[in-house]
């Protein structure tokens, strides 16, 4: 049922629109993000305003795909980095162990005790919005989940008898890591990249619902909820044209991201003695 | 007909997920796909031990699946008919297949310990047929538990019922699983390979247990297995699987004493392991490796651990075969471990007297060369199985692509196989030609010792032979020293110039092969050479059998 080709052409084609909607929007907004007419405040859908204006005349869809590009690039790239980054230290861990692990594996409990969003919202708060320190806010923590499941994979990937055959017959650690053991991590590595865009979008979106996100006037989906909020009532597609596109854009990636999992943990059900051994997280 | 099981012309396919029929009715029609099975007919009559053997891949698991109607996903039943006591259960709705599952029917597997859940103890698992197939609940089912782990013959079976899967060692999860499948009070025990990873004095408790409960209740028992000398000993009847085939059947005595057909005769053959060879005892050559007084402890929680190996001192000499036997936990692996430097020793040197081992991690890096017990786990399945052959030659930096090309040829076609397979991926070989290619990349480094750890056990019997025969001709051409590590005394014997015995991480005995298997000097050297089903050994070197099983033949 999840794997009907149907829904994985759906979600891509979905994806496809948004990112490639987003990226033109210099040349495709049907006006400037920013133009403001207070004679056409809180227009419902028409023609003129296809999803309508919010409460200072501004185009909902024009600001929609010009917020898109601030919402989609932080929360790549914090997922990018967040994932390298998780990636490295869960590896780490697993191969060196002793008391590197140890320190590692008790900083990461420590992070994980921490709300996520409190503590994204110190680091904004001390260093000041802007695009850089909302992506170190989203990374200092973002790392641990990443690190945990890497940790976990590896040490029993590391445990393997292809591994132990590789030390004995003296391949450096460089292949060792790179060849062996992370290929086997990519699967499940994936699919968590996949959840943890959806949540840094809706981080993204929450930060700057709260105000600490973008500043105005640039705006982003989550600046464009707090916004349209007092509104709800009189212009309820200000709030609802953001709210969709942020869901639909989370729940298309994770589905994907899911996918993309278990079609690379396929080839290795080619060997029925290992399968299933590394297949899901 | 008689009661028991009785399966006719059952066939059994394999259907790729795009060539099964959407709207597949199970029509008898569409017989298409890859065939497993192709019509195979067995019965077990109540109180009958049938000895299913084949080599891997013959069919023999999928049999027992399809009995149980639980065969995997793509693998369909194509027709025939399996009844039991009157059941068909083949056409038998899942309700109906599930009272027949633990219940009339009890499974033995050849891992036990991966079939117990490892959260839950031994007892709980042990109360859910009770619930289930016989009704009983609380602290009735709590005693009958009891009652069933002391009659598998657990000493304190209350301490087992408490304990955890992996609490048991190898052998007690196994009798934990016999206690498990009699809990139902089954009819019929159907044990798949239930001793093939366990040591010969586990393995004919094993045996002696299921056969108990043939004799006092009755029970019929499919016993499938690809070493024909473990059973013969207690079978009425053998039933030889080829390719999906049953390819010869009849009472236990007629079929060893005169096989009929080309695969029972390599079966057979593959089980005599005669140690035909003269032992030459290489007392003058010098040692490649010496082990003084080693110690390894893995640190446990909370209890005192015994040593994995205590105080261990041997030596292996140039151009010999050193076996080194034991059960399981003995220490073997560890010895092979601690050899190569995979794990450093606690105390004592190792030392190797070739190459360089001055950088103390192990004995000689890559002069001593290891190959694992299971060949799947030694490749990498993501990687093509050149690139896992070519992978250790690249840190010399001396050659270049063509020449490891080549080299990685002629080694290949030195372990007898074909240099085509390597652009494949390990889960398109079988397990004797990974076990080969696993030899040939050791080779590749040029070693001149090579242990075995356990290398031919997780092989059937006749791919088990021709393993070893490679390793005796790799010996006699490459002057290679080999140290066989292995539960299995016929390998051990077949192998071995000396033999060192290994008992709770200590060294126990070191002798020549035939002194040792003649007069074994250590009590526990004694109880293993006495536990190798002599009888079986007898019949098998003799292709005859004892005038008191050729007068019970019908």
């Amino acid at each position: 049922m999840r794997d009907r080709p149907v829904f994985v052409r759906a979600a891509t084609g979905i994806l496809v629109l948004v990112v490639v909607a987003v990226a033109a929007s210099p040349w495709i907004a049907p006006s400037s993000p920013a133009e403001q007419d207070l004679a056409a405040r809180l227009l419902p859908p028409g023609s003129a305003h296809w999803l309508g204006t919010d409460h200072l005349g501004r185009d909902t869809l024009s600001r929609l795909l010009d917020g898109g590009r601030f919402s989609l690039v932080i929360a790549s790239l914090a997922t990018l980095l967040t994932g390298v980054i998780g990636t490295g230290i869960g590896v780490l861990s697993a191969r060196r162990r002793g008391w590197l692990d140890e320190v590692l594996t008790r900083t990461n409990d420590v992070l994980l005790a921490l709300p996520e969003m409190v503590v994204a919202l110190f680091l904004v708060a001390v260093l000041g919005p802007g695009f850089l320190s909302l992506v170190l806010a989203l990374t200092v923590t973002g790392w641990t989940p990443f690190a945990r499941l890497a940790r976990a994979l590896a040490y029993d990937v590391s445990a393997r008898g292809f591994v132990e055959s590789a030390r004995v017959l003296g391949c450096s650690t460089t292949f060792i890591v790179f060849r062996h053991i992370l290929p086997h991590l990519a699967g499940p590595l994936l699919g968590q990249a996949a959840l943890r865009f959806g949540q840094f979008l809706i981080t993204v979106g929450a930060l700057s619902y709260l105000g600490l996100g973008v500043q105005p006037p640039q705006s982003d989906w989550g600046s464009m909820l707090a916004a349209a909020q007092p509104y709800a009532a009189r212009a309820p597609v200000g709030i609802l044209a953001p709210g969709l596109v942020v869901f639909t854009v989370a729940l298309c990636v994770t589905f994907l991201g899911q996918r993309l999992a278990r079609m690379s943990s396929t080839r290795m059900v080619l060997n029925p003695a290992s399968s299933g051994a590394v297949a899901d997280a | 007909m008689p009661e028991g099981l009785v399966v006719e012309h059952l066939h059994v396919s394999h259907r790729a997920p795009e060539a099964a029929p959407g709207s597949g009715t199970g029509s008898a029609g569409g017989r298409g796909g890859h065939p497993i099975l192709s019509g195979v007919d067995l019965a077990v009559a109540p109180g009958e031990f049938v000895a299913l053997v084949g080599a891997s891949g013959s069919g023999k698991t999928m049999t027992a699946m399809s009995v149980l109607g639980l065969l995997p996903p793509q693998v369909h039943l194509d027709g025939g008919t399996i009844r039991l006591g009157g059941t068909d259960l083949a056409r038998a709705r899942e309700t109906e297949l599930n009272r027949v599952r633990g219940g009339r029917i009890g499974m033995l597997y050849q891992q036990p310990k991966r079939m117990f859940n490892p959260r839950r103890t031994v007892g709980s698992h042990l109360r859910e047929p009770l619930k289930l197939h016989g009704g009983l609940r609380g602290a009735r089912a709590g005693a009958r538990a009891l009652e069933l782990l002391a009659e598998v013959g657990f000493e304190d079976p209350r301490w087992c019922a408490r304990a955890h899967p992996h609490q048991l060692s190898g052998g007690m999860a196994q009798r934990a699983m016999v206690a498990l499948a009699l809990a139902g009070r089954p009819e019929l025990l159907l044990a798949d390979e239930p001793t093939s990873a366990l040591d010969t004095v586990l393995e004919r408790q094993i045996l002696e247990l299921i056969d108990r409960e043939r004799r006092d209740r009755g029970v019929g028992i499919l016993y499938i297995t690809h070493n024909l000398a473990t059973v013969s000993a207690y079978a009425d009847r053998v039933m030889v699987m080829d390719t999906g085939h049953i390819v010869e059947s009849g009472p236990a005595g007629a079929v060893l004493n005169a096989p009929q057909s080309a695969c029972t005769k390599a079966l057979l053959d593959a089980a005599a392991l005669n140690p035909a060879r003269t032992a030459p005892s290489a007392t003058e050559a010098r040692p490649v490796v010496v082990l003084d007084s080693i110690t390894k402890r893995f640190p446990s929680n909370g209890r005192e651990a015994r040593p994995a190996v205590d105080q261990v001192s041997l030596d292996l000499r140039e151009g010999e075969i050193l076996g080194v036997l034991g059960q399981s936990g003995s220490g073997k692996s560890t010895l092979a471990r601690l050899i190569v430097g995979l794990e450093t020793p606690d105390s004592g040197r190792i030392t190797g007297t070739l190459g360089a081992d001055a950088d103390g991690t192990g004995a000689a890096g890559s002069h001593v060369q290891l190959v694992f017990q299971d060949p799947h786990d030694s490749f990498d399945p993501r990687m093509r199985l050149r690139t896992s052959l070519e992978a250790p030659l690249l840190r010399r930096r001396d050659t270049t692509s063509e020449q490891r090309r080549m080299r990685i040829h002629e080694v290949v076609q030195e372990v007898g196989l074909d240099p085509g397979l390597l652009d494949g991926f390990p889960g398109q070989c079988s397990g004797g030609q990974l076990q080969r290619l696993t030899i040939a990349r050791a080779l590749l480094l040029e070693p001149t010792v090579l242990i075995c750890d356990e290398a031919t056990s997780a092989l059937d019997a006749v791919t088990q032979r021709t393993v070893l025969d490679l390793l005796l001709r790799l010996h006699r051409n490459r002057r290679l020293s080999l140290v066989m590590i292995s539960h299995d005394l016929s390998v051990i014997r077949y192998m071995s110039h000396r033999v060192a015995v290994l008992f709770q991480g200590r060294l126990v005995e070191l002798a020549e092969t035939e002194d040792l298997f003649t007069g074994p000097r250590h009590e526990h050297s004694k109880q293993l050479v006495a536990a190798a089903l002599p009888r079986v050994c007898a019949i098998l070197d003799a292709h005859r059998l004892p005038q008191e099983q050729v007068d019970a033949l019908p």
